[in-house]
C-alpha cells in the first residue's frame, strides 16, 4: 500500500531493470533509455522522501515551518534537467556514430578516433 | 470508496504499470517499441508522483520526459529508420542470464536495506503541497545556485549536440566556406 | 454533467467545423461548395461519417499492426483531453452548489495542457511509422521535429503571460483580463502581451498541422503524409484528432489571451443561470471568430517549406519570446 517502503521498493526495482539494460542490451538506443529509467528510480525515490518527511522550510517571516516544495521536489527537476541534457547528447553521439559506421551496436564502439 | 482507498488502488495500479512499461523497455528487441513502453513508464511515474502530492512535478514529467525526451528518441529512431536485420546482434543468452541474476541480487540488497528503514505515517499537507507557485518560490529563494548551475550545463549539452551533429567536423560548413574563384563549382 | 457536456460539446463541434471549412474554402475560391445534403449542405458532415463508416478498412501489407492500430488512438486521445482544462463559462450556482463550467479545476491546468499537446505528436510520428510507407514515415518524422520545435516557443510564450498573470491558473489568468482601461480597451493580455499572443498565435497553426504549416500531410509532396495509409473510421480518426486539437487551441487563446468567458463591462460576482449561459455564450462567440480565422488562413497562405519552418522556429520565434520574458520581467519591476 502507500508506504514509504512500497514507494522506495519501486524506486529500487526500476532501478536494476536499468542497471540490467544498460549491461545487457547492445542497442545504443535501448541503453539510453535504460537510462533514462534509472534516472526516473531516482525521481521516484526522492518524491517519495519529500512526501513522507517533508521537512522544514523558513518562512517569510522567518520561522522555520513544514515545507510546501521539499528539497527533493527541486532535485527531481535538476534531475530533469541533466536527463535532457544527457538525452541530447548522448542521441547526438548515436547519430554521429550512426552516420560513420552505420550501426548502433554499443559492442562496436571501441575506438575514440580513427 | 473512501477517498484513501482509492488513492491506495491507483498507487498500486500505476506501480504495476510503471513496472510492466519498465520491464517491457529493456526487453523489446527493437527500440520503437522500447520507446512506446517508456511512454507507458513516463505516464505512470506520472500518475505515482501525482498520488504522492506533487501535481507540478507529475505534469513536469509529461511534459519532459515524454513530451520532450521521448520526441527526441522517436525523431533518432525513425531517422536511423532500421530495418529487422539492421537491429544488430544481441549478447548471448548465458550472459544476459548473469546480468538478470545481479540485477535480481542488485535489487535483494537494496529491499533488504529498505525494509530494515523504520515506515514513518504520511504526515498530512495542505492543497498547496507542491503546487508551480510554491515549488518556484523554493527554488529561486533557496535553490538559485543549483538552478543557475543546471542553465550552464544545459548551455554546454546545447552546445556540444550542435558540434556533434554537425556533418563534417573537420570542414567549415560549405555557406561558410571562402569563396574559390578557380574551382569548377565557385562562379558566383 | 460538466464532463458529458464538454465532450458532447468537442464531438459536436468538429463536423460543423469540417462543414464551415469546407463552406469558408469555397467562398474564398469564389465556388459554391457543399449545398446539397440538407440547409446549406449542413448535414453534409453526416453523409461524409456515414460514407467512412461503410468504407473499407484496408489494412496495407507490411505495417505494423500494433502501432498501426493504436496510433488514431493515441491522436485522438490528447486533443479531446485537452479541453477539459478550459473554464468554458462564470460558474453558475445551481441548487446551492457552485457548478463550475470547467472539467477539470485546479492550480496546474495549463501545465496539463502544455504536457497533452507534447503527447499529440505520438498518434503521428506512430501512424507514420507503423505504416510501412516512406511518404507515412517522412510525415511522422517531421511531426516529432516540428511539435517538438515549436512547443519551445508555445512554453517560453506562456512564461510572460504567467509574469503578467502571475498564476497558472486558468481561472486566475480569465479573471487577471477583466476590466477595461480607459472604458472601452479591454484588459485582454492580447493588448498587455502582444508578442506572446502572436508568438502563441503562430505556434498554435504548427502544433495543430495546419496550414501554412501542415508539412506532416502536405499532400502536394507526401501524399496525405503520416495518414496515407490509412482509411475508413482510423482516418476519420485521424481527422477528428486534427479539428479537435484546433478546438482546443482557440479555446486556449480565448482564454489565456481574449479574455476567456469575461467580457468588457460585465458585472463581477454574479453566479445567476442566465449570467452563466451569456459567459458561455461570449466565449464561444471569441472562439468562432479564431476559428474562422484559422480556416480563412488555410485557404489564403500558401505552405512554408521544411527548412524555412525551423528557420521561422529557432531562429525567430524562440529568440523572440525569451526576449519577451526579459522585457516583461523588467517592466514589472518598474
Amino acid at each position: 500500500m502507500l508506504t514509504l517502503q512500497n514507494c522506495l521498493l519501486l524506486s529500487a526495482l526500476v532501478f536494476a531493470t536499468g542497471v540490467f539494460g544498460v549491461i545487457a542490451r547492445r542497442n545504443a538506443l535501448i541503453v539510453l533509455m535504460s537510462v533514462e529509467l534509472m534516472l526516473n528510480a531516482v525521481n521516484i525515490a526522492f518524491v517519495a522522501f519529500a512526501r513522507f518527511y517533508p521537512g522544514t522550510s523558513q518562512s517569510v517571516a522567518g520561522h522555520l515551518e513544514p515545507a510546501k516544495a521539499p528539497a527533493g521536489h527541486i532535485f527531481v527537476l535538476l534531475t530533469m534537467a541533466v536527463a535532457a541534457a544527457e538525452a541530447a547528447v548522448g542521441l547526438a553521439i548515436v547519430l554521429a556514430w550512426f552516420r560513420n559506421r552505420k550501426t548502433t551496436d554499443t559492442e562496436e564502439m571501441r575506438n575514440l578516433r580513427w | 470508496m473512501s477517498h484513501s482507498v482509492l488513492r491506495e488502488t491507483f498507487f498500486v495500479i500505476f506501480a504495476f504499470l510503471a513496472i510492466f512499461g519498465a520491464f517491457l523497455t529493456v526487453s523489446r528487441r527493437n527500440p520503437m517499441y522500447s520507446a512506446v513502453s517508456l511512454i507507458l513508464f513516463f505516464g505512470a511515474v506520472s500518475g505515482v508522483m501525482m498520488i504522492l502530492s506533487a501535481p507540478f512535478l507529475a505534469l513536469m514529467q509529461l511534459m519532459v520526459y515524454a513530451g520532450a525526451i521521448l520526441v527526441l528518441f522517436l525523431f533518432v529512431i525513425m531517422l536511423l529508420a532500421l530495418r529487422e536485420e539492421e537491429l544488430g546482434e544481441e549478447r548471448p543468452w548465458p550472459l544476459q542470464l548473469l546480468t538478470g541474476i545481479g540485477c535480481a541480487v542488485l535489487f535483494g540488497l537494496l529491499a533488504a536495506a529498505i525494509l530494515r528503514a523504520p515506515s514513518a505515517p504520511a504526515p498530512a499537507v495542505g492543497g498547496d503541497f507542491g503546487s508551480p507557485a510554491e515549488v518556484g518560490r523554493s527554488m529561486f529563494a533557496e535553490w538559485v545556485l543549483p538552478f543557475e548551475i543546471v542553465s550552464v550545463l544545459i548551455l554546454a549539452a546545447t552546445m556540444g549536440s550542435v558540434v556533434l551533429a554537425k556533418k563534417h567536423l573537420d570542414r567549415p560548413e560549405p555557406a561558410e566556406e571562402p569563396a574559390d574563384t578557380h574551382g569548377p563549382g565557385g562562379g558566383h | 454533467m460538466v464532463v458529458v457536456g464538454v465532450f458532447g460539446v468537442v464531438m459536436q463541434i468538429v463536423p460543423l467545423l469540417v462543414w464551415a471549412e469546407r463552406r469558408i474554402c469555397a467562398w474564398v475560391q469564389d465556388r459554391v461548395g457543399p449545398n446539397r445534403v440538407g440547409p446549406f449542405g449542413l448535414f453534409q458532415p453526416l453523409a461524409d461519417a456515414i460514407k467512412l463508416l461503410f468504407k473499407e478498412d484496408v489494412l496495407p501489407d507490411g505495417v505494423d499492426r500494433f502501432l498501426y492500430f493504436l496510433a488514431p488512438a493515441l491522436a485522438f486521445f490528447p486533443a479531446a483531453m485537452t479541453a477539459t482544462v478550459i473554464p468554458f463559462g462564470a460558474p453558475i450556482m445551481v441548487g446551492g452548489d457552485l457548478l463550475h463550467l470547467q472539467v477539470c479545476r485546479g492550480n496546474v491546468g495549463m501545465l496539463l495542457f502544455l504536457a497533452l499537446t507534447g503527447l499529440s505528436v505520438y498518434g503521428i510520428a506512430f501512424g507514420g511509422w507503423a505504416s510501412n510507407n516512406k511518404f507515412a514515415m517522412l510525415g511522422g518524422l517531421r511531426a516529432s521535429a516540428q511539435v517538438l520545435s515549436y512547443e519551445i516557443a508555445m512554453g517560453l510564450a506562456l512564461v510572460s503571460v504567467f509574469m503578467t498573470s502571475q498564476s497558472v491558473d486558468l481561472n486566475v489568468i480569465v479573471a487577471d483580463q477583466t476590466g477595461t482601461w480607459l472604458g472601452f480597451i479591454p484588459k485582454w493580455n492580447a493588448v498587455k502581451q502582444p508578442i506572446a499572443f502572436v508568438i502563441f498565435f503562430v505556434a498554435a497553426f504548427a502544433e495543430t498541422n495546419r496550414l501554412p504549416f501542415d508539412l506532416p500531410e502536405c499532400e502536394a509532396e507526401l501524399i496525405g503524409g503520416y495518414h496515407t495509409e490509412y482509411s475508413s473510421m482510423k482516418f476519420s480518426l485521424f481527422f477528428l484528432a486534427e479539428y479537435a486539437a484546433m478546438f482546443s487551441s482557440c479555446c486556449m487563446i480565448t482564454t489565456l489571451f481574449l479574455g476567456g468567458w469575461s467580457f468588457p463591462g460585465m458585472p463581477s460576482g454574479n453566479t445567476g443561470v442566465l449570467f452563466g449561459f451569456l459567459t458561455l455564450g461570449v466565449f464561444f462567440a471569441k472562439v468562432l471568430v479564431l476559428l474562422f480565422f484559422f480556416i480563412l488562413v488555410r485557404w489564403t497562405l500558401p505552405r512554408f517549406r521544411f527548412d524555412q519552418l525551423m528557420h521561422l522556429g529557432w531562429k525567430s520565434l524562440i529568440p523572440l519570446s525569451l526576449a519577451n520574458i526579459a522585457a516583461t520581467g523588467v517592466a514589472a519591476q518598474l
